[in-house]
């Protein structure tokens, strides 16, 4: 080919490449080629005087030009995968272990000292005084580590644990850590969402229930599970920008039909305890209990007049369906988002014989005394 | 606008080009001036204003320099108020809000800042007028009469973002004529397909993994994770810098213009001067040209050290308008010195690996003081870097990220450093048909692909 040809077939390529691309943008946004109903609605930024001369106007124009290519998330999507291809296991935060997990990156700077003080000094204070019982969830980096991307560390939790259970005693800790190792083959957490599932639920209720001495505990047959979605993706796949092929979450069939009230931060009332409208929402998760709530207090119209004061954080919500056949009454309290005083609380319901329980996991507790003054 | 937008790729580009190629050659300097000016409008469009104020200034005071050239000191007058006129402009509107910030804290005068945004291309242009009137003042070159000339070359957009600087006579014919062939297009688009991949491709995800390493306190950092950091970023710079000016001479070309090259394998250097050399040589030259080369004279002693470190301090505040990158200036500085008079030599004595981790420790070094905010960051870094105060020598994040950058590294080693053109050149050396054919085929096919996974990196990260 002489020098000339070869000219032609650059340029020619180049201006083909940059053309089609620019015909389909454009094709696109005059809505010529198909477009996302949910796209449809979305509109353009706004030209004021005020924002073209200050430049928000172009600032916005080329955030929407960049979030508004035909199949705009097909394209994120082959870049991932290519990503994914040539090694790449972090996504936003997200690292994409074996068996499609997704796990919250964590950093040995991430976890707070003074929070941890704050937290062992509240947990010794409810034991102490109110004879708490405390359950401290692992996440699933640390009990799936080898699902870990390669040379990806699992946080070091084990040893805030070991101070806990120094701090409060071994009575009144429950060691969910010891249970979920040993039910670390079976699907306990969520692939692609930070909670545990209800079978890591079910083993946390039982585990609270040896220590609890009760005399009894409720029967819940694994074998009776009700399917409630096959297809759940949580947000840690969505925040990685994954396409996943979602999972399932199911609960106890016992707990379904129970007529049971639950109020929250004193304002709403629901009946049940799920939620299916949030399995279509952003926070599938959501179908327990809800969420963004400070407080929730669950009737459960039992007659005998026992009391539940839970201090917990989303994996709470799984487990509180569970614990319903022993209290008439649940206080679901979430640290991080209740304004009020704990220990006010408490004093307030102590005369009634309530018991105490705090149930969140070991980044979720540090990060509500993190926030805390 | 920026280069690496869809704005400017999808939208900007092709019209402008369709246009610019479609009007005759008289009409392409409007077409040129027309699209320099939305190209610098698009942003903040209050940006316009030094630009033009300036273009102005410059255009009528290149004309009285000529006419009073050799008649007393008006001239010479016409030259510093020009001068100082520029500076005023560049002064307000790039670094007034730094010297109140100064201010403040070294006086506590409690100023207000005038929350002006540095605009574009302010100290490219800036720099290109004044070489102008200089020029025009030593008769290197007569004023511009043609006021649509003067202007096409002052907002000419393919170098506002970050140079090369061009001097008036580099492109004085070609914007009176101009005649632009396909090879000239052919190899501007070919460039400008590399350019876009060094920004998109390399850059940006070198600059994600320096900043996931700078978000993390340096009491965890090990003394591997710090310097895998200071490499990405040695990368990203080096990619953006360098991927904006290719871009640049590759619109250039494009355009019928010519450019002078700016950065020239910098990271192979054995020495800092052999860097500096190769580091956004227009912008080293200039400073040498127009402003330490005519100050110095033939003045010795402490006035000439101390005009060479205001030289090379300037030259670090064009990048920006903070101390550190005065400091890396003067940091590097240190080292050209230190070379001319002693280091070069005993420097000879080592084999090159040796001089190459000399000038890229004393690089990397610099790249800190340009990288973080403050001196104290810069020395918490370098404690860990050296391992002073490095939890440890090597651990599973530095091994985590270099696996997830592999391929981001091998890219910025394999073009950062002359290896691909090498290979190229021993292909081409080769005369048997199947290395002559593999040439052929990557020359035709490496453009096209650059530019396709720069445009599907774009798209997808949106």
């Amino acid at each position: 080919m002489s020098e000339k040809k070869n000219d032609l077939f650059t340029v020619g390529i180049i201006a083909a490449i940059l053309l089609a691309f620019a015909v389909t943008d454009v094709l696109y946004l005059t809505g010529v080629l198909y477009r996302d109903p949910a796209r449809r609605t979305e509109v353009h930024p706004v030209a004021t005087t005020g924002r073209v001369l200050n430049g928000q106007y172009f600032e916005e124009w080329d955030e929407y030009a960049l979030t508004h290519f035909y199949n705009q998330n097909k394209w994120s999507r082959l870049v991932r995968d290519a990503e994914l291809f040539l090694g790449r296991r972090e996504f936003n935060g997200i690292l994409i272990g074996k068996q499609r997990t997704y796990f919250e990156e964590s950093l040995p700077q991430d976890y707070d000292e003074a929070a941890a003080e704050k937290s062992l000094a509240f947990l010794e204070k409810a034991v102490q005084e109110y004879d708490a019982r405390v359950m401290l969830l692992p996440t699933a980096d640390v009990i799936w580590a080898d699902r870990l991307p390669r040379y990806a560390e699992a946080p070091d939790q084990a040893s805030y644990l070991s101070k806990v259970k120094e701090r409060i005693g071994e009575e009144a800790y429950v060691d969910l850590y010891a249970v979920m190792e040993e039910h670390q083959k079976e699907a306990v957490y969520y692939r692609t969402d930070p909670h545990w599932t209800s079978l890591g639920a079910y083993y946390g209720y039982y585990a609270w229930w040896k220590q609890s001495g009760r005399l009894m505990p409720y029967y819940y047959d694994l074998g009776e599970r009700e399917i409630v979605t096959e297809n759940f993706v949580g947000p840690l796949a969505t925040r990685a920008g994954m396409e996943d092929r979602g999972e399932q979450i199911f609960v106890f069939e016992e707990t379904q039909g129970k007529m049971v009230t639950v109020n929250y931060d004193g304002r709403v009332d629901r009946e049940g305890f799920y939620r299916p409208e949030y399995l279509e929402s952003g926070n599938p998760y959501g179908y327990f209990l809800g969420d963004g709530f400070g407080m929730a207090k669950i009737s459960t119209g039992l007659d005998r007049r026992t009391q539940l004061v839970v201090f917990g954080d989303g994996n709470a919500n799984a487990m509180v369906p569970l614990m319903a056949p022993h209290y008439a009454t649940i206080y679901l309290v979430d640290l991080s988002r209740w304004q009020g005083d704990p220990w006010s609380l408490l004093s307030r319901l102590k005369e009634d014989g309530t018991d105490v329980l705090v149930l969140q996991s070991v980044p979720g507790i540090l990060e509500a005394f993190g926030q805390k003054e | 606008m920026e280069f690496g937008s869809i704005t400017f790729l999808l939208r900007f580009l092709p019209i402008f080009l369709i246009l610019y190629y479609l009007v005759p050659g008289r009409m392409k300097n409007v077409i040129l001036l027309l699209g320099s000016l939305c190209f610098y409008a698009w942003g903040e469009p209050i940006c316009l204003l030094p630009m033009v104020i300036s273009a102005c200034s410059d255009f009528v005071h290149g004309i009285m320099i000529e006419k009073y050239r050799g008649k007393g000191n008006a001239a010479k007058i016409l030259l510093f108020s020009a001068l100082f006129f520029d500076m005023c402009l560049l002064f307000f509107f790039g670094y007034a809000d730094f010297f109140i910030d100064t201010a403040n804290t070294l006086f506590g005068t409690g100023w207000e800042k005038t929350g002006f945004p540095l605009p574009v291309g302010i100290t490219v242009y800036t720099l290109q007028t004044m070489s102008y009137v200089i020029d025009v003042y030593r008769g290197k070159h007569a004023a511009g009469k043609n006021i649509l000339e003067y202007a096409t070359f002052v907002t000419m957009f393919p170098q506002l973002s970050a140079g090369p600087i061009i001097k008036y006579q580099d492109v004085q014919e070609d914007l009176r004529r101009r005649s632009i062939n396909l090879h000239q297009i052919s190899r501007g688009a070919k460039r400008i397909c590399v350019g876009l991949a060094k920004k998109i491709v390399i850059a940006d995800a070198a600059g994600q993994l320096w900043t996931t390493i700078h978000a993390t306190q340096p009491a965890y950092l090990s003394v591997a994770t710090a310097w895998l950091g200071i490499l990405a970023f040695a990368f990203q710079i080096y990619f953006s810098f360098s991927g904006y000016s290719d871009i640049a001479i590759g619109l250039a070309d494009c355009l019928g213009f010519s450019f002078p090259e700016n950065y020239d394998h910098p990271y192979v250097a054995t020495s800092v001067t052999d860097f500096l050399r190769r580091w956004n040589v227009t912008l080293n030259y200039w400073m040498k040209e127009y402003f330490y080369d005519p100050l110095k004279g033939n003045k010795k002693g402490i006035f000439r050290l101390l005009l060479f470190f205001i030289n090379w301090g300037l030259i670090g505040f064009w990048y920006g308008p903070d101390w550190t990158f005065v400091l890396w200036g003067l940091w590097l500085a240190l080292f050209f010195r230190l070379e001319s008079l002693f280091l070069d030599k005993v420097l000879r004595f080592f084999p090159s690996i040796l001089r190459w981790c000399y000038a890229m420790l004393v690089v990397s070094v610099g790249w800190l003081l340009f990288a973080l905010d403050d001196v104290t960051d810069v020395w918490a870094y370098l404690q860990v870097q050296f391992g002073v105060s490095a939890s440890h020598l090597i651990d599973h994040r530095f091994w985590f990220l270099t696996w997830e950058y592999l391929p981001t590294l091998i890219l910025g080693v394999l073009f950062s450093l002359p290896i691909l053109d090498g290979i190229v050149k021993r292909l081409e050396k080769g005369r048997n048909g199947m290395s002559i054919s593999l040439t052929r085929l990557l020359e035709k096919i490496y453009p096209a692909v650059c530019l396709l996974a720069s445009l599907v990196y774009l798209v997808g990260r949106g």
